[in-house]
Order: structure tokens, then C-alpha cells, then sequence
């Protein structure tokens, strides 16, 4: 499978958190598989976006190494955006 | 997949990783099975901490001699795994609780070199964030904080290195004991001949268990924590409140405190990584698989936090995040060779201090196997102690 030329090793993947093509590809490498396991080796969709930007290319890298389709999305968690611990304590008091 | 191994390991979590390291560090033939991915379980779902400040023995011992373990591991593996000596401080909530944490002071000093008792003056002396009417603390300078994703991983990898077998997305689906003692392990990748079966599944300990008609009290314990932003450097050591403690967090105590707090087993924790993001923790159920935030723990843990860092209440919350730790009952793991089943050794129920036990504990079993004695007593966490039948 030709090799996409876009994704060379030294292009920034995940902006938040600093992770090139080649440490994802390095994750891949070592046998993972899935969008979590790469996060949990590189980072990669831990940072302020929480992989908005990144998803979709860490993907297309999964594709591209391994000619399979990545079968689960990151998992998702609350708070649905950066939400102030003073609003998350809310009002009424307990 | 190999048809024969000596050691099998099963569970990919910061204890299978350990015993797999210092078992392929032997030269023993291990294979570890993950039925997911490296610390996909609860240890890539918690915080780092490597604290002796709330222990009595016989854990406190292990932990110390796992806290060198970790030195020794930093200077092997280069520090790709954050290890840093932050100390802890527990925090006091109210004056009343000084007579015990004083008691744990002198308990502790028994066996740590460096026991500090501060008041509120050099308490904030050392971490100036901390909320005014905070009574004061004991401090812990040596212990450390760690990754525990990193460190793994980097276990994983040095285990590779030398010989292991590695197989992940392989789950374990039954267990036969053959006529001489041996193991046959069927996997959704094969079936796998081994000598000696090492139960390491943490939380899913209980599954395996069953395979052979063994009943492992372990359940899962679920455990929540927030991720902030990344900020400016807030604190530097690890923050634990007395809580931990003095205030019982097992099941029957929880669901009956009138405290609505207590009834979520929250308590504080907090520590700052390099990066700047904070994690704040901590709450306790008790909803077996259920890996799921809630909105009651999210806010619990977000007030308790703001009580001891005020600062907290303008920071983000980015991520929340939830790990199911292997519970058992009477707060002490399950490690040793099952008596009767020759070859069946288990290693887990280390409840919320897996990452602080795991290289004590790989070295252990390791040398269990080694030449079947322990250069730690390890027969107080056997599993002879729940008297089944089996």
C-alpha cells in the first residue's frame, strides 16, 4: 500500500500535546491498536481538546499502518467542554 | 501464538507487567495474556502516588522497599517514567483529628526516616495554595510520584527485550488443570501449555478464579478523578487529606454515614504534573463493571477540592476519568501460591495501591518462582486466609 507522504515522522499530530507521526507510529509498532492505547502510550488526545483535532489523523495513520479500519473512537468522558471547578460544584449546598 | 510457556501471566495491568519484568530479568519463560491492552484496566485510570503516609504494617514495609525499587528502576530505565520524589502531605481537616494522624507519625517513623509534623504556618511555608483555616499536616518528604502508563509500558518493553511473550487483544476464556499439574489456558487466539499460572487480572481476578472453581473475593471498586487544564505550578508535593485516614471508606461505613460525602467515599488527593495539568481525586463505589463518571462524584470531589485549594474553583476541569480497582475486604492483596493447586499463583486485590506494591510485588513472585521462598513473609496475604472449599 503506497504510503500517504503527508505523514512524515516529524509533523505534529496532536498540537496540545506535542505528538509527532513517529511516536504514534511508534506506539503502532509496538502492537496497538486502538485510539485509547495510542493516547495511552503517547498522549495523543489527553490535551485541552481532548483529541478533536488529532482523532481523525491518528486514525487515518492507524489505516495507513496497519490496512485495518480502527474499530473504536476515543472514549469519551464528561465534562463535554473545559467546564470551572466552581460551576461543577454547583449552587445548592449539601 | 507459542503452544508452551513456563509462566503465564494473566493481566496486563502494572502487576503483570512487574512480575513479567523481573521474571523474564531471571530468565524464566513468561508470556503475558491482556485481554485488552497494557494498563487498559485501573492502571491507566489512576494517580501515581508512592506514599507510605497512610500505612501500617505490614504494607508500610512493602511499600518502602518498593519506593527503593523504583529508585533503582529510574536509574536502570533512564526516568522515562516521571519518577520524581514530590513527598506527601496529609492534610488535616480539623484540629480533632491531630491525636490520630500523631499516632500515625510515630507508627510511621518506625520504619521511614523522614516524618514531619507541621502546623499551619510551615504547612503553607511549603505549599502557600493551601486554604488558610487547614489546620496543619504531616509530611513525608521521600515519596515519590510516578506514571504508572509510562512506567508499564516501559517494563513491557524491557520484558520484551529479554525473551517474554507478549500477547494482548487475547482473552482468557477457560482454565484446565492437566493430570501432571500443568495449566492449559485457551485464549480467544489459541490454547497456551504452561507450568505455572499467574493470576494477575486486578479487578476480573474473580473470572479466573472461577475457571478452576476457585471463589476469589475480589470485586471492583470503582474510583474517580479529575483532569484539569494545564496551569502554572500550583503545588509540588502530593496533597492527601486525613480522611484517608481517619474515616473508614468500606462498604457497610459508607452506605450508612450520614455524611453525603462519606456515602460517596470521596476524600481529597490532588498532585501537578510537569505538563502543569492537576489530578484531584477521589471517590469509591461499589458498582462491579461499571466504569462510568457521575455527576454526584464529579461534584463531590470538585467541592471537597476547593476546601483545601480555593484557587481550584477558577480552574478547568477537562477530563474526568474512572478505574475499577480490585477490592478485597479485609484491605490486605491476595499474593502466593494457592495451597493444593500446585503451580497457581495469585497476584492481586491490591485495591487503590496496586501502583505503589507493583515492583515489591513482581520481585516477589518472581522469586516464588525462582526458588519458591520470598525474601519478604508474604504468608499473611495468602489466600488460605479466606478458608474456602475448593
Amino acid at each position: 500500500m503506497k504510503k500517504n507522504n503527508v505523514f512524515v515522522d516529524e509533523m505534529i499530530v496532536c498540537r496540545c500535546e506535542d505528538v509527532t507521526v513517529g511516536e504514534i507510529r511508534e506506539a503502532i509498532n509496538s502492537g496497538i491498536r486502538t485510539l485509547d492505547g495510542i493516547k495511552r502510550a503517547t498522549r495523543a488526545g489527553m490535551g485541552l481538546c481532548q483529541g478533536l483535532t488529532c482523532q481523525s489523523l491518528v486514525e487515518q495513520i492507524l489505516l495507513e499502518e496497519t490496512g485495518k479500519r480502527n474499530s473504536s473512537l476515543l472514549n469519551k468522558r464528561p465534562p463535554l467542554k473545559p467546564t470551572k471547578i466552581e460551576i461543577l460544584v454547583g449552587e445548592k449546598d449539601e | 501464538m507459542n503452544k508452551n510457556t513456563r509462566v503465564t501471566v494473566i493481566g496486563g495491568g502494572i502487576i503483570g507487567c512487574a512480575i513479567t519484568y523481573y521474571l523474564s530479568k531471571k530468565g524464566i519463560d513468561v508470556t503475558l495474556i491482556e485481554k485488552g491492552e497494557i494498563v487498559s484496566g485501573a492502571s491507566g485510570a489512576c494517580q501515581g502516588s508512592i506514599t507510605t503516609i497512610t500505612f501500617q504494617s505490614p504494607l508500610l514495609e512493602m511499600i518502602v522497599e518498593s519506593q527503593e525499587l523504583y529508585q533503582e528502576l529510574k536509574k536502570k530505565f533512564d526516568n522515562d517514567f516521571e519518577c520524581k520524589k514530590t513527598g506527601t502531605l496529609l492534610l488535616l481537616d480539623k484540629e480533632d483529628q491531630l491525636p490520630i494522624v500523631e499516632a500515625q507519625a510515630d507508627n510511621l517513623r518506625e520504619k521511614v526516616t523522614e516524618v514531619f509534623l507541621l502546623n499551619g504556618k510551615e504547612l503553607r511555608d511549603i505549599e502557600p495554595a493551601i486554604a488558610k483555616d487547614v489546620p496543619g499536616a504531616l509530611y513525608c518528604p521521600q515519596d515519590l510520584t510516578v506514571n504508572p502508563i509510562q512506567f508499564s509500558l516501559r517494563l513491557v518493553n524491557a520484558a520484551k527485550e529479554m525473551g517474554a511473550k507478549i500477547y494482548t487483544y487475547t482473552e482468557v476464556e477457560n482454565v484446565k488443570i492437566q493430570r501432571n499439574g500443568n495449566f492449559t489456558i485457551v485464549t480467544n487466539k489459541g490454547k497456551l501449555n504452561s507450568e505455572y499460572l499467574i493470576n494477575a487480572a486486578g479487578a476480573w481476578s474473580s473470572i479466573i478464579g472461577e475457571m478452576i472453581g476457585l471463589k476469589i473475593p475480589v470485586i471492583p471498586r470503582r474510583g474517580q478523578l479529575l483532569v484539569t487544564e494545564p496551569i502554572q505550578p500550583l503545588i509540588k508535593t502530593t496533597l492527601i487529606e486525613a480522611d484517608y485516614l481517619t474515616t473508614a471508606f468500606d462498604q457497610y461505613s459508607m452506605e450508612t454515614s450520614n455524611n453525603k460525602r462519606i456515602r460517596l467515599g470521596v476524600a481529597f488527593t490532588m498532585n501537578q504534573f510537569h505538563e502543569g495539568n492537576c489530578l484531584i481525586g477521589s471517590s469509591r463505589d461499589f458498582v462491579m463493571y461499571d466504569r462510568k463518571n457521575t455527576i454526584e462524584a464529579i461534584r463531590s470531589i470538585a467541592k471537597r477540592s476547593i476546601r483545601f485549594i480555593p484557587k481550584l474553583k477558577d480552574i478547568n476541569v477537562i477530563r474526568t476519568y474512572a478505574g475499577l480497582r480490585p477490592y478485597v475486604h479485609d484491605n490486605l492483596p491476595i499474593l502466593g501460591e494457592v495451597p493444593g493447586i500446585k503451580g497457581f499463583i495469585i497476584a492481586t486485590g491490591h485495591l487503590g495501591e496496586g501502583i505503589m506494591l507493583a515492583p515489591i510485588t513482581g520481585k516477589i513472585i518472581s522469586e516464588l518462582i525462582e526458588r519458591n521462598e520470598t525474601s519478604i513473609p508474604i504468608n499473611q496475604y495468602s489466600f488460605e486466609r479466606f478458608n474456602h472449599a475448593y
